[in-house]
């Protein structure tokens, strides 16, 4: 972890599964639901009734699809949180041995006496380092600006949805 | 029971599983606490998991109205409690405070 900067990969990981369940399990209903409402539709004495639930699968349909493509996206997400994680892991590793320290993702110097030649193999393996850190910082920050639209268009159109259908049932 | 009876016997049945779980999802939902790493992201995703249990929550009042309608149009007592819709905001005298 970088000071907590990646975050809890496992607990992003289960929500995007337990969002990806609910969608299946909605999903499940929802095709015994059209079967339902299709052998209605045949009778003329019954529009009504497939009006209200032709306006629950429509409610239904955005829900299932937005629940399924938010959890997908956190489990991406996650997948890449662990990943960064692992690489963060691998160059505090590599910093140590070139007697320097991860502060965050910034490669720097730790206190303490130092001879000559421990300055130059720090100034040495310093740049490299940092490059890594900066790529990894970069994979982190667009990891979680993709996820943080995804997330905010999910929002708009689950609100959308939920709004029509309460819409609806005042008229 | 009307001719329709036995068509929306399965269809009640269907609606009532859906209501369920549309209910349990949404609580289910609101219990979960992912950590992002950054309070952006996460200000994100907990927007996403309160939108989605709304969402929840509306398929489950919408679904329980349609319930209350085809309780009322085969002109059978509503005696189900959980097949009625929950009530508007006039059904309450006063305003309530939001939590």
């Amino acid at each position: 972890m970088i000071d907590g900067a990646t975050g809890d990969p496992g607990s992003c990981s289960q929500l995007g599964g337990a969002l990806r369940s609910n969608a299946a399990q909605l999903l499940t209903l929802r095709t015994e639901l059209i079967e339902r409402t299709e052998r209605l539709r045949r009778d003329p004495a019954e529009a009504a009734t497939v009006d209200d639930l032709d306006a629950d699968l429509r409610l239904l349909d955005a829900t299932v699809d937005r629940l399924d493509a938010g959890g997908a996206a956190l489990q991406r997400f996650a997948q890449e949180l662990a990943e960064i994680a692992e690489s963060v892991r691998r160059l505090e590793g590599s910093a140590q041995t070139a007697g320097l320290v991860l502060d965050g993702l910034r490669v720097v110097e730790p206190w303490g006496v130092l001879t000559t030649e421990l300055a130059q193999q720090r100034n040495r393996a310093q740049p490299e380092l940092q490059r890594r850190a900066d790529r990894l910082a970069s994979q982190l920050g667009r990891a979680r600006t993709v996820t943080a639209r995804a997330m905010a268009e999910g929002a708009q159109a689950l609100a959308a949805a939920a709004t029509a259908s309460r819409t609806r049932s005042l008229r | 029971m009307t001719a329709a009876g036995p068509r929306r016997e399965g269809l009640v049945r269907v609606l009532r599983t859906v209501r369920e779980v549309a209910r349990t999802q949404a609580d289910d939902l609101l219990g979960q606490v992912p950590d992002s790493g950054d309070p952006a992201t996460g200000r994100a995703v907990d927007d996403f998991v309160e939108q989605a249990a709304d969402a929840l929550r509306a398929l489950e009042e919408a679904v329980a109205e349609t319930l209350h309608r085809l309780s009322v149009s085969v002109s059978e007592p509503d005696d189900d409690p959980a097949t009625r819709p929950a009530p508007g905001p006039d059904a309450y005298p006063f305003p309530r405070e939001r939590p």
